[in-house]
């Protein structure tokens, strides 16, 4: 008869199926949030084993055995010896890993979404939705924009390798679709040199276009955006 | 000794009350012509070491800490108060005088912070505050006269507990008063907050009233008003659980144990209850936030205050999760027989984990430049999706759906229901709670691919709508449900394993923290604006500090309101010892007389 695995066994396998299954998503995940649904996954671990007083024996008991226990001998003495050792020294090289300079950039954590000037905020366009209006918004872009955010409008355009991070997505549901008009039209209108003092340095390659383009030109285009993803623009009425 | 004590309290407040008086005064001569020509002199003053900012920062942080808890925990002393009325059950009525204990113990604190905080304000920001008497000073007034209000209704409701006992309607009468005053009083300060945040215009042509109206009614008052409301109660009713765990841990007896294991369990209760309302609330305010600027909108949510909601999510995911694992060790250690909820926690747990996981996934991943690189920027295409408003929504209504779950299997757990329609009440019960639980899903993925209009005023509202019905009808059902049903087994209190109680505390820690951290967002929102658009920060402060700084400063002020409140508790526990004592010596001597 096949003894059943002890609870300790079984959540050692699981939160092994757990890494397994997040390091086998495309494209890969970052550190960050391997680390964040991995500690979520041990506390839940935990929390279940210890609501029962018989789980958290069957699960802590061959632990606390194992490094405080008495009359171990053999192999499982040098292995507890072998690991008082190792454990220390890992923690001590993962921290020294974690904080030693590299010759790496540090993570960051990027801000999206730049406040517009006052001014800008609630703007009204001043071109309607006609297919004239979209049309000409889609020859602007086309002669302006495609380079970089591409003809599917989904910032994969010829230069867009070149970049880090790449031109926005038009067609995500979390790029365009979440913002007013009014916000677009501060970002082809000013560009990065526009973007306000908090949370720089910004990381963004977008030109401004106000010497190059009209305002009737920018809400065409803006138009067109909106027309040929699907998308609406966010409102509040 | 009772007489001595009441000459002693009343000397005490007198002084409490008449630094408030003084600073009122003071804050009417500010308002004279000779006063404002000084105040325009100087527009800052500053103290060394630490800066003005962070010293107001600190005290207007306590001060609302201990502001929440005087203010919450007057709503579940009067409900408790009234349940034993109703119940004659003299338990409930023991437990209401120990909340209002509590109350008392912690009010002297918050009137001083208070005023401290007001001087502090005069000292050093005096054209802010000109700005803000010259508006609201009429407000002030009221403020007073509402102080002075609660402070007599609370002296009643404390010092006539044991007088009123037999005209109970008159003391809880007393109590609801003095929940009156104190919401009344939140209303008027988070007036002179708000409008710092959304003024409204104040036009030369409006009168006196009216223009003291509009400038209380702005766009942030009411949202604002209603999320502190509930957020005290939650914040009182988790200090109220940590307050009963160290009791409970240090108790020398099973009743003792029993009875602050039982507290501990309507702290835990009142807290979690009442975070359910809140992300609604919270939903609300920030819309209206929105609405007012799209500008402070996008710094709140989208801009640098977006990486602080990550924070918050990871916060309320430990207080759900904390509280549901309260609940379970309490179906498991309390109830006889509990084991066998061993599978209906499991499946709990999955879904409360899974709803946290897709809750805490951020839209925008921390990432290295390599990491970056391989997913084609800092959106995960997969998981990206995850980190917008439709998908936190609909995980957020799963998650209290489900706390709901684990608190309708304790109640009924040790309850043999007798009605005969009983399968077919569970069988309603499944379906509603399935049915919900796919609508809410249903909502949130539709939230994709509708404009954000709909997604925001109909398919979030939809939502909030299913939780909030389901919560009722399955409430209603369950009461139905409920009569004539026999107890299989005394619930034991008390038996619960010292871990469930350091639970309690860190819920506690975790509220506190939370509220200041969301105190920063509210008013780092303004940037660099006193007042918002109207009244801009000249001072060399003016500037948004990090979130490292923010949570530097939010941690001490979250120590220093612990050490104030246990410093405070163990005061009022002093004051416990003492009277048994006494009482012990008064029983002595008479025994000793009767021989």
């Amino acid at each position: 008869m096949i003894k059943r695995p002890s609870i300790l066994i079984k959540a050692v396998i699981f939160l092994i199926l757990i890494y397994t299954g997040l390091k086998l998503i495309k494209p890969p995940l970052p550190f960050s949030l391997i680390f964040m649904f991995m500690t979520i996954s041990i506390l839940g671990v935990l929390i279940w084993i210890t609501i029962y007083e018989e789980t958290m024996d069957e699960f802590f008991n061959p632990i606390v055995n194992f490094l405080a226990g008495e009359g171990l001998a053999g192999l499982k003495k040098n292995l507890r010896i072998a690991i008082l050792i190792i454990f220390p020294l890992w923690v001590g090289f993962f921290t020294y890993s974690k904080i030693a300079p590299k010759n790496q950039p540090p993570l960051e954590a990027r801000v999206i979404h730049p406040s517009p000037p006052i001014e800008y905020t609630g703007m009204e366009s001043s071109v309607d939705n006609s297919e004239e209006n979209v049309a000409d918004g889609a020859t602007i872009y086309y002669d302006k924009c495609i380079f970089c955010h591409g003809d599917q409008l989904d910032g994969n355009g010829a230069e867009a390798p070149a970049m880090n991070p790449p031109p926005a997505n038009f067609r995500d549901a979390g790029t365009i679709a979440q913002l007013q008009e009014s916000y677009l039209f501060w970002r082809i209108q000013k560009g990065s040199e526009g973007l306000p003092i908090e949370s720089a340095p910004w990381k963004s390659a977008m030109p401004p276009f106000e010497n190059v383009l009209t305002e009737d030109e920018i809400w065409k285009v803006i138009k067109y955006l909106y027309k040929e993803t699907g998308h609406s623009p966010r409102t509040w009425e | 000794m009772l007489v001595k004590r009441l000459r002693l309290e009343a000397i005490k407040w007198r002084y409490y009350l008449l630094i408030v008086f003084f600073s009122f005064l003071y804050l009417l001569f500010l308002h004279s012509k000779s006063f404002a020509e000084v105040a325009h002199q100087i527009d800052y003053r500053t103290i060394p070491f630490i800066s003005s900012r962070n010293l107001i920062w600190i005290v207007a942080q306590v001060h609302l800490y201990f502001g929440a808890f005087v203010l919450g925990v007057p709503m579940f002393a009067v409900i408790c108060e009234y349940i034993g009325v109703r119940t004659k059950d003299k338990k409930y009525d023991k437990l209401a005088k120990e909340f209002t204990k509590l109350l008392l113990a912690a009010f002297s604190t918050t009137a001083t912070f208070g005023a401290v905080l007001i001087f502090s304000l005069i000292m050093f920001y005096p054209t802010f505050m000109k700005h803000i008497s010259d508006v609201f000073y009429v407000t002030f007034g009221i403020y007073v006269l509402l102080f002075f209000g609660e402070t007599i209704t609370l002296y009643l409701y404390w010092y006539g507990w044991d007088t009123m006992m037999q005209r109970k309607r008159l003391h809880l009468t007393l109590g609801v008063f003095l929940n009156i005053f104190g919401t009344l009083i939140m209303m008027v300060s988070n007036s002179w907050a708000s409008y710092m945040m959304s003024p409204t215009i104040l036009s030369a042509e409006l009168g006196f009233w009216d223009r003291t109206w509009t400038a209380v009614n702005n766009f942030t008052w009411q949202p604002l008003n209603i999320h502190r409301l509930i957020s005290n109660v939650v914040f009182g009713g988790f200090i109220v659980g940590a307050y009963a765990a160290i009791k409970f841990l240090a108790a020398s007896s099973e009743e003792e144990k029993a009875h602050y294991d039982w507290m501990g369990y309507i702290g835990n209760f009142i807290g979690i209850f009442g975070m359910l309302p809140l992300p609604f609330a919270g939903y609300w305010l920030t819309k209206e936030i929105y609405a007012y600027s799209t500008q402070m909108g996008i710094t709140l949510m989208g801009g640098f205050l977006a990486w602080l909601f990550i924070i918050q999510a990871i916060l309320i995911a430990v207080l759900f999760i904390g509280s549901n694992y309260y609940f379970w060790l309490g179906l498991v250690h309390r109830i006889e027989g509990g084991a066998r909820y061993k599978r209906s926690i499991f499946i709990m747990l999955i879904s409360i984990f899974i709803c946290f996981a897709i809750w805490m996934t951020p839209h925008s991943m921390v990432a290295s430049l390599e990491e970056a690189r391989a997913m084609g920027g800092t959106h995960h295409p997969l998981l990206g999706v995850f980190g917008v408003m439709s998908a936190k929504m609909t995980v957020v209504n799963i998650a209290i759906l489900t706390t709901f779950i684990s608190f309708l299997l304790y109640w009924r757990a040790n309850k043999k229901e007798a009605v005969s329609w009983l399968k077919l009440g569970k069988g309603v019960e499944y379906i509603v709670f399935a049915g919900a639980i796919l609508y809410i899903l249903y909502l949130g993925v539709m939230g994709y691919f509708v404009p954000a209009i709909v997604r925001i005023e109909k398919y979030s509202v939809y939502q909030v709508l299913t939780v909030l019905g389901v919560l009722l009808f399955i409430t209603l059902l369950t009461i139905l449900m409920q009569k004539g049903a026999h107890i299989k087994e005394e619930i034991k209190w008390g038996n619960m394993p010292e871990r469930s109680q350091y639970v309690l505390i860190l819920l506690a820690i975790t509220i506190i923290w939370l509220m200041g951290l969301m105190g920063y967002a509210r008013s780092a929102v303004r940037v660099h604006w006193h007042i918002y658009g109207v009244l801009r920060d000249t001072s060399p402060d003016a500037y948004s500090p990090s979130l490292g700084v923010a949570c530097i400063m939010v941690s001490i002020t979250t120590i220093v309101f612990l050490a104030f409140i246990t410093f405070i508790f163990w005061l009022s526990h002093l004051g416990e010892k003492k009277e048994e004592t006494t009482q012990h010596l008064v029983g002595a001597l008479n025994s000793g007389d009767e021989k």
